[in-house]
């Protein structure tokens, strides 16, 4: 699909070094880290904002209490997401194939898992988006979060789908190639890493501002 | 599967994909086709998933099928541009590739190309349409504007109006000159073949023609009322134009994210050996500050957005009172990102400007490192002083001195700016060319911007003056007189390399005279106007100011007749005339100058060594800032410092 639509104009194709390769990505993600986290800090900023407002009373009414619960399976699974993606960047540093084909897949089930409690959470809260400040805030938290998660799932998904790749379909590694087998990874789970990180960390605040405090 | 890792080194022409193929293949007319259709399936898709919702009782309008419609019209769009081809491939396992859509060709222009220059010159001529309509907006505010009473609009179409001006402006100056001519350029100066993430490259252009539609489509929905900020809770209660503003500034604010990552990555990692920072041509440096501003600006401004996308599609209260929520969250979130915004408007600016002196007096840039802490010291600032908006608002009293002083301290680097300026033109040897010209009223176009910008951040003052005409004329002040005439000193400048055509000089003079002398014709009064007391964003003014403002309007059609001789020159001297351009027609010692024209696909043969600095003129025994042409390392290798 990728490649039967476009002219190929070989001469002009060309590859940079590697290590031009892994430094892209590395700031790359590290700028898109960034971005993500101002995103989401407006969320935080408008959590506080609201609450030490509480126009008309209205920051968190009596009814307002969504279920403990997910909340805390929420948070397991995306501190166990990191966990099992930071054991396969150690399988992926001392190149242990096997183990970071299953940390990595083990990573990306965790953290549908938590996409899809989020999406349980919003299915099941007993008020609306209505019931004030705090309702406001919770609504809008998860819903961005959900979408931001499912972005940087897609990036592991990718990861995950090119380590099953590479190791079903050996690509010579004399041609240069930048998918030449597993070493080549590295770079980008090194620097999915950080954003991956970045992600957890600010869902767990999320969960310790609109769950825990 | 496995031959996409080779086709990189194997030339192989394609052969004929089949005829369905090929129309598919035909990439903008599948995008709008899809994009089309994407807004009937989408609002189909919205009107059917809300039926029943209590929010829908007694309301002639449905948001969520707006917001559906325009999903799925931009989905459609970059589908059919192809975007999503390399990524689901990816999603399949195939591996990473670099392998690149760089052609030669007219058709190029017209698809998802990963060429930097093809994406520079789609950014130019894209943006320059929509300025034009913006333009033509202006022209109407100022007709209206010619007799104190309503005329020709009312009230709401007229608030409409100025919104519209006011946000196509913002939406598409804001990469006036990072889109064209940084992502044409930048590679080329700091001696890199690609931009880091050209298909991220390719789509941050991509985004922003349906951008510049959906907010043009919010006049068919009925208009918006809230002017360029979108304040709450106005923005709350507005029609459905109200959803064509957020999703379009929504759209800008994704584009500019990636746009700026892509910048940093570029510059951090791909300059050739020997481009130290010290040697980064200044436009590079305003690039810089630049990206880094947006990328963390502009997510801001996409998580507001989407509040008040909240607010008026899921019932949420971000934004009202009587529930919890706080207009003032509005304006403090909108103004974390809008003052840092201006400034993405201003460096590149100071970027061009800066770039341009030196060539034309002939001098090295006076205070290179002065220049550089300017930006940066405008940057850092600029991230602390959005309440000097909000002065009037009844914000806490206590806060506005610490604003009032970080909006002073920070015309410090900028008055950095005007030093280099200044002391590149000392005792220069100046050539009053046309991009010369421009960068000089730059100048003294955004001294009084500035100037008159201290008055506002100035707490008393600003009390008197806040919402009046003297503000609308601060802004022009600086984004017209300052960002417009840079962009077009990097027009004159860069354009001729470019395209490898000249442009008519004489009639280029008569542009710049006729902008020059207008613009502050325009704009001037209307500092008056604004003491006197006239408002923004109304149409009736006391009948006391009708002479200032025939005179304003009248100016500005003349301002606006300008803009039609630049056109005019650009179509004459690209399709009519097309008298060549030397490869360095300004004698510049830039790197892209160095270059043959047109620049080849792959910019330079073998990575160059830079050797120099780019502003040595004049300087004796000053190498050249990179030997081209033979070979620079042994085995060419492409490693940057
Ligand atoms: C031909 C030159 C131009 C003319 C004659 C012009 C005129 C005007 C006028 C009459 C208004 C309405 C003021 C009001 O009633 O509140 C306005 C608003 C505005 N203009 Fe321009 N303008 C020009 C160029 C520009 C440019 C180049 C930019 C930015 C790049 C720009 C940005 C804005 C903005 C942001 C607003 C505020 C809209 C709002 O209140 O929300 N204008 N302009
Ligand atoms: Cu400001």
């Amino acid at each position: 699909m990728s490649s039967a639509d476009a002219p190929i104009v070989s001469p002009y194709a060309e590859l940079e070094p590697p290590e031009i390769l892994a430094h892209n990505l590395q700031v790359g993600a590290r700028v898109m880290a960034a971005a993500q986290s101002f995103a989401l800090l407006a969320f935080v900023f408008a959590y506080f904002y609201l609450r030490t407002l509480n126009s008309n009373g209205a920051w968190r009414p009596r009814h307002v209490n969504p279920s403990a619960g997910i909340g805390v399976a929420l948070a397991a699974c995306l501190v166990l997401c990191a966990a099992a993606y930071f054991v396969g960047v150690r399988r992926l540093g001392d190149g242990t194939e096997r183990g970071w084909r299953i940390a990595a897949s083990a990573a990306l089930v965790f953290g549908l898992g938590a996409f899809g409690l989020i999406v349980a959470q919003l299915a099941s809260i007993e008020f609306g988006p209505t019931s004030g400040g705090y309702a406001s805030v919770f609504v809008g938290w998860h819903a961005f979060y959900a979408v931001n998660l499912l972005l940087v799932l897609v990036w592991l998904e990718t990861l995950v789908a090119q380590s099953l790749h590479t190791h079903t379909q050996h690509l010579a590694p004399e041609s240069g190639d930048v998918s030449a087998p597993f070493a080549v990874m590295r770079p980008a789970g090194d620097a999915f890493a950080v954003v991956l990180s970045v992600a957890i960390v600010l869902g767990l605040l999320g969960y310790l501002l609109l769950y825990v405090v | 599967m496995s031959d996409v890792a080779f086709e990189q080194h194997a030339p192989r022409p394609a052969a004929a994909p089949p005829w369905w193929r090929r129309l598919i293949g035909f990439n903008l007319l599948a995008a709008s086709a899809l994009g089309i259709g994407g807004w009937f399936l989408g609002h189909w898709v919205g009107t059917r998933i809300t039926i029943g919702m209590d929010s829908q009782l007694g309301t002639d309008q449905n948001d969520i099928a707006t917001f559906m419609g325009f999903l799925f019209a931009v989905s459609g769009w970059l589908i059919g541009l192809g975007f999503l081809n390399y990524p689901l491939g990816r999603m399949l396992g195939r591996p990473p590739s670099l392998r690149e859509k760089e052609e030669e060709g007219p058709g190029r222009y017209f698809r998802l190309c990963t060429d930097h220059k093809v994406v520079g010159m789609q950014y130019f001529v894209t943006i320059l349409l929509f300025f034009l309509i913006a333009g033509l907006n202006a022209m109407f505010i100022r007709a209206e504007l010619l007799t104190p009473k309503e005329k020709l609009w009312n009230a709401n179409q007229y608030l409409s109006l100025v919104g519209l001006h006011g946000t196509m402006m913002l939406m598409m100056m804001s990469a006036a000159i990072l889109g064209p001519f940084a992502n044409y350029f930048v590679p080329i100066m700091i001696g890199a073949r690609r931009m880091a993430f050209p298909r991220l490259e390719s789509l941050s252009f991509w985004l922003v023609p349906p951008a510049g539609l959906i907010l043009l489509s919010a006049v068919a929905l009925g208009g918006f009322p809230t002017g360029w900020t979108g304040y709450a809770p106005l923005a709350n209660t507005a029609r459905a134009g109200m959803d064509a503003y957020l999703f379009a500034f929504a759209l800008i604010g994704l584009s500019m994210t990636i746009v700026g990552a892509n910048m940093l990555a570029t510059v951090l990692t791909m300059r050739a050996p020997g481009m130290t920072w010290t040697r980064l041509p200044i436009f590079v440096w305003g690039v810089i500050c630049t990206s880094v501003l947006m990328v963390l600006a502009a997510p801001v401004l996409f998580a507001t957005l989407s509040m008040v996308a909240l607010d008026r599609t899921a019932d949420t209260s971000f934004f009202l009172a009587s529930a919890g929520g706080s207009p003032f969250l509005y304006t403090n979130l909108f103004w974390f990102f809008g003052h840092p915004e201006v400034y993405i408007l201003a460096l590149p600016g100071f970027g061009v400007v800066l770039e341009i002196l030196p060539v034309f007096s002939r001098k090295p840039l006076w205070g290179y490192r002065l220049a550089v802490a300017g930006m940066l010291g405008v940057t850092l600032l600029s991230f602390m002083v959005w309440q000097h908006h909000l002065f009037v608002s009844g914000m806490n009293a206590d806060l506005r001195p610490f604003y009032m002083l970080t909006t002073e301290l920070i015309s410090v680097p900028t008055g950095f700016i005007f030093l280099n300026g200044l002391g590149t033109l000392w005792r220069g040897r100046i050539r009053f060319t046309v991009p010369m010209l421009f960068a000089m009223a730059f100048f003294s176009n955004f001294l009084i911007g500035g100037l008159s910008g201290v008055f506002l951040s100035d707490v008393p003052s600003d009390v008197s003056t806040h919402g009046s005409y003297f503000v609308m004329a601060h802004f022009h002040y600086t984004i017209m007189g300052g960002l417009v005439f840079a962009l077009f000193a990097a027009t004159y400048y860069w354009l001729p390399k470019m395209t490898g055509l000249r442009f008519n000089e004489t009639l280029a003079k008569i542009h710049f005279w006729g902008m020059f002398v207008f613009f502050n014709f325009t704009f001037a009064p209307l500092f008056v106007a604004g003491m006197l007391g006239m408002p923004r964003r109304v149409s009736v003014y006391s009948s006391s100011l009708q002479g200032i403002n025939d005179f304003v309007s009248v100016s500005a059609f003349l301002l606006g007749l300008s803009m039609l001789v630049f056109l005019i020159n650009l179509v004459y001297s690209t399709v009519f005339a097309r008298v060549p351009a030397e490869a360095n027609p300004w004698h510049s010692r830039g790197l892209e100058f160095q270059l043959p024209t047109p620049i080849p696909v792959r910019n330079f043969e073998r990575t160059p060594v830079i050797e120099s600095g780019p502003y040595e003129y004049g300087v004796p025994g000053a190498p050249p800032v990179a030997a081209l042409g033979r070979p620079a390392v042994a085995g060419g290798g492409g490693s940057s410092p």
